[in-house]
Protein backbone atom coordinates (compact mmCIF):
# COMPACT_ATOMS: atom_id res chain seq x y z
CA UNK A 1 0.00 0.00 0.00
CA UNK A 2 1.46 3.34 -0.97
CA UNK A 3 1.50 6.28 1.43
CA UNK A 4 -1.61 8.02 0.22
CA UNK A 5 -3.63 4.81 0.02
CA UNK A 6 -2.88 4.17 3.65
CA UNK A 7 -4.30 7.59 4.58
CA UNK A 8 -7.26 7.22 2.27
CA UNK A 9 -8.09 4.08 4.13
CA UNK A 10 -7.67 5.87 7.45
CA UNK A 11 -10.28 8.51 6.63
CA UNK A 12 -12.67 6.14 4.95
CA UNK A 13 -12.81 3.69 7.80
CA UNK A 14 -12.47 5.56 11.04
CA UNK A 15 -14.64 8.64 10.98
CA UNK A 16 -17.01 8.33 13.90
CA UNK A 17 -18.77 10.78 16.22
CA UNK A 18 -15.65 11.62 18.12
CA UNK A 19 -13.20 13.23 15.74
CA UNK A 20 -9.53 13.84 16.25
CA UNK A 21 -7.98 16.98 14.77
CA UNK A 22 -6.57 15.09 11.81
CA UNK A 23 -10.05 14.00 10.84
CA UNK A 24 -11.65 17.32 11.69
CA UNK A 25 -9.27 19.31 9.46
CA UNK A 26 -9.80 16.76 6.69
CA UNK A 27 -13.57 17.11 6.93
CA UNK A 28 -13.58 20.87 7.10
CA UNK A 29 -11.50 21.12 3.95
CA UNK A 30 -13.87 18.72 2.26
CA UNK A 31 -16.76 20.83 3.42
CA UNK A 32 -15.28 23.94 1.79
CA UNK A 33 -15.94 22.33 -1.53
CA UNK A 34 -18.76 19.82 -1.26
CA UNK A 35 -20.83 22.05 1.06
CA UNK A 36 -22.76 19.10 2.43
CA UNK A 37 -21.13 16.36 4.42
CA UNK A 38 -23.02 13.32 5.65
CA UNK A 39 -25.25 13.88 8.66
CA UNK A 40 -22.81 12.14 10.95
CA UNK A 41 -19.77 13.98 9.59
CA UNK A 42 -21.56 17.30 9.85
CA UNK A 43 -22.45 16.87 13.51
CA UNK A 44 -19.19 15.31 14.52
CA UNK A 45 -17.38 18.27 12.96
CA UNK A 46 -19.66 20.79 14.61
CA UNK A 47 -19.07 19.16 17.96
CA UNK A 48 -15.30 19.07 17.51
CA UNK A 49 -15.16 22.73 16.50
CA UNK A 50 -17.16 23.69 19.56
CA UNK A 51 -14.19 22.98 21.79
CA UNK A 52 -11.06 22.76 19.62
CA UNK A 53 -9.55 26.21 19.20
CA UNK A 54 -6.77 25.03 16.87
CA UNK A 55 -9.12 23.45 14.37
CA UNK A 56 -11.32 26.53 14.55
CA UNK A 57 -8.27 28.65 13.79
CA UNK A 58 -7.32 26.28 10.99
CA UNK A 59 -10.76 26.70 9.44
CA UNK A 60 -10.54 30.47 9.56
CA UNK A 61 -7.03 30.53 8.12
CA UNK A 62 -7.90 28.09 5.41
CA UNK A 63 -10.66 30.42 4.22
CA UNK A 64 -8.25 33.37 4.24
CA UNK A 65 -5.75 31.35 2.21
CA UNK A 66 -8.34 30.36 -0.39
CA UNK A 67 -9.22 33.98 -0.91
CA UNK A 68 -5.67 35.26 -1.03
CA UNK A 69 -4.38 32.53 -3.31
CA UNK A 70 -7.20 33.13 -5.78
CA UNK A 71 -6.60 36.88 -5.86
CA UNK A 72 -2.85 36.66 -6.09
CA UNK A 73 -2.75 34.54 -9.17
CA UNK A 74 -5.31 36.60 -11.00
CA UNK A 75 -3.53 39.88 -10.54
CA UNK A 76 0.15 39.14 -10.28
CA UNK A 77 2.53 39.25 -13.19
CA UNK A 78 5.72 37.46 -14.04
CA UNK A 79 7.92 38.55 -16.92
CA UNK A 80 10.05 36.68 -19.35
CA UNK A 81 13.50 38.08 -19.98
CA UNK A 82 13.91 40.10 -23.16
CA UNK A 83 16.54 37.58 -24.20
CA UNK A 84 14.00 34.77 -24.01
CA UNK A 85 11.43 36.82 -25.88
CA UNK A 86 13.85 37.49 -28.68
CA UNK A 87 14.54 33.78 -28.93
CA UNK A 88 10.82 33.05 -29.11
CA UNK A 89 10.30 35.66 -31.83
CA UNK A 90 13.08 34.18 -33.87
CA UNK A 91 11.60 30.74 -33.48
CA UNK A 92 8.12 31.87 -34.51
CA UNK A 93 9.39 33.82 -37.49
CA UNK A 94 11.53 31.00 -38.77
CA UNK A 95 8.52 28.72 -38.42
CA UNK A 96 6.28 31.11 -40.30
CA UNK A 97 8.76 31.54 -43.11
CA UNK A 98 9.67 27.89 -43.26
CA UNK A 99 6.12 26.71 -43.84
CA UNK B 1 -30.10 48.18 -37.07
CA UNK B 2 -27.24 46.84 -39.10
CA UNK B 3 -26.85 43.11 -39.20
CA UNK B 4 -23.28 42.10 -38.40
CA UNK B 5 -21.54 40.21 -41.15
CA UNK B 6 -21.35 36.49 -40.41
CA UNK B 7 -17.61 36.35 -40.26
CA UNK B 8 -15.42 34.98 -37.55
CA UNK B 9 -14.08 38.12 -35.96
CA UNK B 10 -10.99 36.61 -34.40
CA UNK B 11 -7.88 36.01 -36.39
CA UNK B 12 -4.34 35.00 -35.59
CA UNK B 13 -1.31 37.24 -35.73
CA UNK B 14 1.62 35.04 -34.78
CA UNK B 15 4.14 37.86 -35.36
CA UNK B 16 2.65 39.65 -32.36
CA UNK B 17 2.24 36.67 -30.04
CA UNK B 18 5.44 37.21 -28.10
CA UNK B 19 4.78 40.89 -27.43
CA UNK B 20 1.13 40.37 -26.65
CA UNK B 21 0.97 37.11 -24.75
CA UNK B 22 4.37 35.76 -23.72
CA UNK B 23 4.34 37.36 -20.26
CA UNK B 24 0.75 36.41 -19.67
CA UNK B 25 1.33 32.78 -20.61
CA UNK B 26 4.51 32.69 -18.57
CA UNK B 27 2.68 34.04 -15.52
CA UNK B 28 -0.08 31.52 -16.06
CA UNK B 29 2.37 28.65 -16.31
CA UNK B 30 4.64 29.65 -13.47
CA UNK B 31 1.82 30.04 -11.00
CA UNK B 32 0.76 26.49 -11.76
CA UNK B 33 4.02 24.60 -11.91
CA UNK B 34 6.27 26.91 -9.87
CA UNK B 35 9.32 26.05 -11.92
CA UNK B 36 10.71 28.86 -14.08
CA UNK B 37 12.55 26.68 -16.54
CA UNK B 38 9.62 24.40 -17.12
CA UNK B 39 7.31 27.41 -17.43
CA UNK B 40 9.55 28.96 -20.08
CA UNK B 41 9.64 25.70 -22.02
CA UNK B 42 5.87 25.44 -21.83
CA UNK B 43 5.42 28.91 -23.31
CA UNK B 44 7.66 27.95 -26.19
CA UNK B 45 5.86 24.63 -26.72
CA UNK B 46 2.56 26.46 -26.66
CA UNK B 47 3.61 28.80 -29.44
CA UNK B 48 4.99 25.93 -31.49
CA UNK B 49 1.83 23.85 -31.11
CA UNK B 50 -0.24 26.91 -31.93
CA UNK B 51 1.71 27.48 -35.14
CA UNK B 52 1.27 23.87 -36.09
CA UNK B 53 -2.42 23.99 -35.39
CA UNK B 54 -3.17 27.45 -36.69
CA UNK B 55 -5.17 26.15 -39.64
CA UNK B 56 -7.56 24.56 -37.17
CA UNK B 57 -8.24 27.88 -35.49
CA UNK B 58 -11.89 28.62 -36.16
CA UNK B 59 -11.98 32.13 -34.80
CA UNK B 60 -14.68 31.29 -32.28
CA UNK B 61 -12.53 32.18 -29.32
CA UNK B 62 -10.10 35.03 -29.33
CA UNK B 63 -6.44 34.43 -29.85
CA UNK B 64 -5.52 34.75 -26.19
CA UNK B 65 -8.17 32.29 -24.99
CA UNK B 66 -7.08 29.87 -27.66
CA UNK B 67 -3.41 30.08 -26.66
CA UNK B 68 -4.29 29.65 -22.99
CA UNK B 69 -6.31 26.55 -23.80
CA UNK B 70 -3.27 25.06 -25.53
CA UNK B 71 -1.04 25.92 -22.59
CA UNK B 72 -3.53 24.46 -20.17
CA UNK B 73 -3.54 21.18 -22.05
CA UNK B 74 0.24 21.08 -21.80
CA UNK B 75 0.22 21.79 -18.10
CA UNK B 76 -2.20 18.93 -17.52
CA UNK B 77 0.03 16.63 -19.57
CA UNK B 78 2.90 17.63 -17.36
CA UNK B 79 0.82 17.02 -14.23
CA UNK B 80 -0.06 13.58 -15.54
CA UNK B 81 3.55 12.80 -16.22
CA UNK B 82 4.46 13.87 -12.69
CA UNK B 83 1.69 11.73 -11.26
CA UNK B 84 2.97 8.69 -13.14
CA UNK B 85 6.54 9.39 -12.16
CA UNK B 86 5.38 9.61 -8.58
CA UNK B 87 4.02 6.09 -8.70
CA UNK B 88 7.16 4.78 -10.28
CA UNK B 89 9.50 6.19 -7.69
CA UNK B 90 7.46 7.17 -4.71
CA UNK B 91 10.36 7.87 -2.40
CA UNK B 92 12.40 10.07 -4.65
CA UNK B 93 9.71 12.52 -5.73
CA UNK B 94 8.30 12.74 -2.23
CA UNK B 95 11.36 14.21 -0.62
CA UNK B 96 9.45 17.32 0.39
CA UNK B 97 6.38 15.55 1.61
CA UNK B 98 5.71 16.46 5.19
CA UNK B 99 4.34 13.51 7.15
CA UNK B 100 1.11 13.70 9.11
CA UNK B 101 2.96 13.19 12.37
CA UNK B 102 4.64 16.53 11.81
CA UNK B 103 1.25 18.00 12.74
CA UNK B 104 -0.73 15.38 14.60
CA UNK B 105 -0.06 12.97 17.45
CA UNK B 106 0.68 9.38 16.66
CA UNK B 107 -2.25 7.12 16.00
CA UNK B 108 -1.00 4.74 18.68
CA UNK B 109 -0.23 7.18 21.50
CA UNK B 110 -2.45 9.19 23.80
CA UNK B 111 -5.01 11.54 22.22
CA UNK B 112 -4.22 10.10 18.78
CA UNK B 113 -4.64 12.42 15.80
CA UNK B 114 -4.86 15.62 17.85
CA UNK B 115 -2.63 18.59 17.14
CA UNK B 116 0.81 17.61 18.36
CA UNK B 117 1.95 21.00 19.63
CA UNK B 118 4.87 22.60 17.92
CA UNK B 119 3.27 23.06 14.50
CA UNK B 120 -0.22 24.00 15.64
CA UNK B 121 -1.90 26.92 13.89
CA UNK B 122 -0.97 30.24 15.47
CA UNK B 123 -2.86 33.52 15.27
CA UNK B 124 -1.92 35.58 12.22
CA UNK B 125 -1.00 39.19 11.93
CA UNK B 126 -4.08 41.15 10.78
CA UNK B 127 -2.25 43.40 8.41
CA UNK B 128 -0.62 40.50 6.59
CA UNK B 129 -4.04 39.29 5.47
CA UNK B 130 -4.50 42.59 3.65
CA UNK B 131 -2.74 41.69 0.52
CA UNK B 132 0.58 43.18 -0.48
CA UNK B 133 0.81 41.66 -3.92
CA UNK B 134 4.43 41.22 -4.89
CA UNK B 135 5.89 39.89 -1.68
CA UNK B 136 3.07 37.52 -0.86
CA UNK B 137 3.18 36.12 -4.35
CA UNK B 138 6.89 35.41 -4.08
CA UNK B 139 6.39 33.52 -0.84
CA UNK B 140 3.36 31.69 -2.16
CA UNK B 141 5.39 30.45 -5.12
CA UNK B 142 8.25 29.43 -2.84
CA UNK B 143 5.88 27.44 -0.61
CA UNK B 144 4.18 25.83 -3.60
CA UNK B 145 7.53 24.74 -4.95
CA UNK B 146 8.14 22.77 -1.76
CA UNK B 147 5.12 20.56 -2.30
CA UNK B 148 5.58 17.28 -4.11
CA UNK B 149 4.87 18.02 -7.78
CA UNK B 150 1.76 15.90 -7.98
CA UNK B 151 0.27 17.86 -5.08
CA UNK B 152 1.11 21.19 -6.67
CA UNK B 153 -0.93 20.12 -9.68
CA UNK B 154 -3.98 19.29 -7.62
CA UNK B 155 -3.56 22.40 -5.51
CA UNK B 156 -3.22 24.78 -8.46
CA UNK B 157 -6.11 23.30 -10.38
CA UNK B 158 -8.35 23.66 -7.36
CA UNK B 159 -7.32 27.02 -5.98
CA UNK B 160 -6.13 28.85 -9.07
CA UNK B 161 -8.33 27.43 -11.79
CA UNK B 162 -11.32 26.86 -9.57
CA UNK B 163 -11.89 23.45 -11.05
CA UNK B 164 -14.24 20.98 -9.42
CA UNK B 165 -12.93 17.89 -7.70
CA UNK B 166 -14.61 15.71 -10.33
CA UNK B 167 -12.83 17.33 -13.23
CA UNK B 168 -9.48 17.36 -11.43
CA UNK B 169 -9.76 13.66 -10.59
CA UNK B 170 -10.74 12.91 -14.16
CA UNK B 171 -7.97 14.94 -15.74
CA UNK B 172 -5.27 13.60 -13.44
CA UNK B 173 -6.62 10.10 -13.10
CA UNK B 174 -6.80 9.98 -9.30
CA UNK B 175 -9.54 8.66 -7.03
CA UNK B 176 -11.81 11.02 -5.10
CA UNK B 177 -10.60 9.83 -1.73
CA UNK B 178 -6.99 10.20 -2.78
CA UNK B 179 -7.86 13.70 -3.99
CA UNK B 180 -9.11 14.70 -0.53
CA UNK B 181 -6.04 13.29 1.17
CA UNK B 182 -3.83 15.30 -1.19
CA UNK B 183 -5.84 18.48 -0.59
CA UNK B 184 -5.64 17.89 3.15
CA UNK B 185 -1.90 17.34 3.23
CA UNK B 186 -1.11 20.10 0.75
CA UNK B 187 -3.22 22.56 2.71
CA UNK B 188 -1.60 21.63 6.01
CA UNK B 189 1.81 22.13 4.49
CA UNK B 190 0.94 25.37 2.68
CA UNK B 191 -0.71 26.81 5.76
CA UNK B 192 2.35 26.09 7.84
CA UNK B 193 4.80 27.39 5.25
CA UNK B 194 2.86 30.61 4.72
CA UNK B 195 2.41 31.09 8.44
CA UNK B 196 6.13 30.80 9.07
CA UNK B 197 7.15 32.98 6.16
CA UNK B 198 4.37 35.49 5.85
CA UNK B 199 1.54 35.55 8.36
CA UNK B 200 3.51 35.21 11.54
CA UNK B 201 2.22 37.81 13.98
ZN1 LIG C 1 -9.09 19.83 16.63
Amino acid sequence: MSGDDKHTHYFASTIGWNLCCKQATYLLLKKEEVKELSFKEEWALKFHLSFCKFCKLFRKQSAILNQMIGKTVLTSKAQLLQRDKDKLKLLINSNLNGN
Amino acid sequence: MAIPAPTSTHKLEPEKWVDNYADYLFTYAISRISDEDEARDLVQDTFLSALKGKDNFKGEANEKTWLVSILKRKIIDLYRKNAVRKEQSFEESDSYKVAYDHYFRDDDGSRPGHWAGKNNPQPWSEQKTNLEQGEFRRILVACLSKLPKAWTSVFSMKFMDDESSESICKELGISTSNYWVIIHRAKLQMRECLEKNWFKA
